[in-house]
């Protein structure tokens, strides 16, 4: 590839990244809804359970708000990615996608666009929500905040990918949803995000150890907060740290297979 | 290798045949679009026109048969003919989120223009199609005709040989549309641009230089619009009657004149305006109080299509609605 064609194909993917953030800044609901739902929904929880049940979670010195906050902080990540697809369903309806994919520029430079767009914009409401992180006693120790990072790109992005593969095919905003409630969601509850691997039924466990994004997390919840990682059931933090690289991958590389097929 | 057809011609379509699972949308079609005109591809929906736009936009892969953009062939260039292509979807492929300026732009930094370059184009084809007092706003807020126009300076600004435009008029009322026809005579003459068209819309069919006919997937007359209504040699009697079915009976069965049927109206076809006059005396006497009304009339696109594909227009539509039901 010359330098002048990848010059022109990082434009593409520049101009779409741009375009999803412009349109996110755009509409307010979406930022209402983006930062206050996990908000509340940490707060309700994670006060209401902790309070209500043993969740396997808790132990004397983990609040269960305090265990539930890298998982509201995966929620975050996975809805704001998966949300950001959406658009893919409406572009087509509307031809837009239809104008971009006429355009002479590789199709992996507009799934990357797409990618990068939706994953930006789930990590800047990650990093948000550090915010409130030390109200519930989250140590978040600063010497750990790259793999914080790092963690928070590689879910970031494999999230959006996923998102946008099934966006791809879909036909309406409405299958996006059911898919969403049947697989999505469970993807999350089944992460360890409101129960802890050890405390699950071993069918269950078979599951969550079977999940990718359960890797993540774990990632997710070593930099946050150390003290609540001391779990026999996970491999070690490297190694679930590479597992959630390779779904990140793999998820990419179907992601631009699929924009490379011609269905529109 | 540019052949001196390839010249003359900015598309050639050759032997195209698209399937769709087991339902083939394209027979064979063969057809040219003439460089720097106004080509028009007519046909009633269903009989595909969309899939022929897909291919011609590189949407779709050719399966059959060859097609040249500009010397190009689609099989083997098809970054190089994107690059020569300017498209006007049917739908608005526009983000009515951003401003007109911002569109402008994300489509020029697509097609690989950027600074001052890409800001020179945006303030010439904004100016051209009459939008550069509008750049600040965003698209939600431009009417129907407006949007159209911004998607048209979209599609023209990294100068493309030709436009490709998807029934550019779809939902457009009568003044916008005569705007926008407007728009694109100038567009022709002052920017030699070569504009592709498809349309269900006689009205717009007549305003182009040259007409391709398609129906079922195949070619069924090529000319300009006037020429293909000439080359029928034809005056026609219109009969509107409540009961048209039965009276195109009887006309059959008691003057041996043949007829087509469309809801009240009848069609029948003569060689010259005397006989023409003769047969409407004629049928007067003789069915004169099924009759509402009765007249001579020049042949339309309509006639031209119902002579060369053997149908009604709606009757094609009418199944193509129902079989997408």
């Amino acid at each position: 590839m010359s330098t002048q064609v990848l010059q022109h194909n990082l434009m593409a993917t520049y101009t779409l990244w741009w375009r999803e953030i412009v349109r996110f800044l755009r509409q307010r609901t979406r930022i209402i809804g983006a930062f206050g739902s996990p908000v509340m929904f940490w707060l309700l929880i994670g006060s209401g359970v902790g309070h209500s049940f043993n969740s396997g979670a808790t132990t004397e010195s983990v609040s269960y708000i305090r265990y539930f906050y890298p998982g509201t902080m995966l929620m975050i990540v996975l809805f704001t990615a998966i949300f950001a697809t959406i658009s893919i369903i409406e572009d087509r309806q509307v031809g837009f996608l239809q104008g971009v994919l006429v355009a002479p520029v590789s199709r992996a430079s507009i799934a990357w666009g797409k990618i990068l767009g939706g994953a930006t914009l789930a990590i800047v409401q990650a990093l948000v929500f550090l915010i409130p992180a030390r109200l519930a006693g989250v140590p978040m120790p600063l010497e750990q905040l790259p793999l914080l990072l790092a963690v928070l790109v590689l879910l970031s992005i494999g999230l959006t990918a996923l998102g946008y593969i099934i966006a791809w095919r879909m036909e309406s905003v409405q299958g996006f949803h059911a898919i969403m409630n049947l697989f999505l969601l469970p993807l999350w509850l089944l992460s360890g995000a409101l129960f802890t691997l050890d405390g699950a039924f071993s069918w269950l466990r078979w599951i969550m150890q079977l999940n990718p994004v359960t890797y993540g997390l774990q990632v997710m919840r070593y930099a946050l907060d150390p003290d609540q990682t001391l779990t026999t059931s996970y491999p070690s933090i490297p190694v679930c740290l590479l597992i959630t690289a390779a779904g990140t991958l793999l998820l990419v590389a179907l992601a631009v297979w699929m924009t490379r097929q011609e269905k529109v | 290798m540019v052949n001196s057809r390839a010249v003359r011609d900015v598309i050639s379509v050759s032997g195209v045949v698209y399937n769709y699972g087991a339902t083939r949308a394209l027979q064979g079609l063969s057809l040219s679009f003439a460089q720097g005109k106004i080509s028009g591809l007519l046909g009633p929906n269903g009989s595909g026109k969309s899939t022929l736009f897909k291919l011609l936009t590189t949407l779709a892969s050719l399966q059959e048969g060859e097609i040249t953009i500009s010397g190009l062939s689609l099989r083997e260039e098809r970054a190089r003919i994107r690059q020569k292509l300017g498209v006007v979807f049917q739908s608005p492929a526009l983000d009515k989120k951003l401003t007109v300026l911002e569109n402008l732009r994300h489509q020029g930094h697509l097609y690989g223009l950027r600074g001052a370059d890409l800001e020179q184009r945006i303030t010439r084809w904004s100016k051209t199609l009459g939008v550069n007092e509008r750049l600040g706003e965003t698209v939600e807020k431009l009417s129907g005709g407006l949007q159209r126009r911004v998607e048209i300076a979209k599609a023209l600004l990294h100068d493309p040989e030709v436009l490709l435009m998807d029934e550019p008029t779809n939902g457009l009322d009568p003044i916008v549309r005569h705007e926008l026809w407007r728009t694109l005579k100038q567009l022709q003459a002052n920017e030699a641009k070569s504009i592709i068209l498809s349309t269900h819309l006689m009205e717009e069919a007549q305003q182009c230089d040259s007409l391709v006919l398609i129906d079922k997937g195949r070619v069924v007359g090529t000319g300009s619009p006037d020429e293909m209504v000439d080359a029928l040699g034809i005056v026609l009697v219109r009969i509107e009657a409540l009961t048209a079915n039965s009276l195109a009976e009887k006309l059959q069965q008691e003057l041996n004149l043949k007829s087509t049927v469309s809801e009240n109206r009848i069609r029948l076809e003569t060689s010259s305006l005397a006989s023409g006059q003769a047969l409407i005396a004629q049928i007067t006497e003789k069915f004169g109080t099924e009759i509402q009304s009765i007249g001579l009339a020049k042949p339309t696109l309509e006639d031209v299509y119902v002579a060369r594909a053997g149908h009604d227009w709606r009757d094609e539509e009418e199944r193509t609605t129902a079989k997408k039901k």
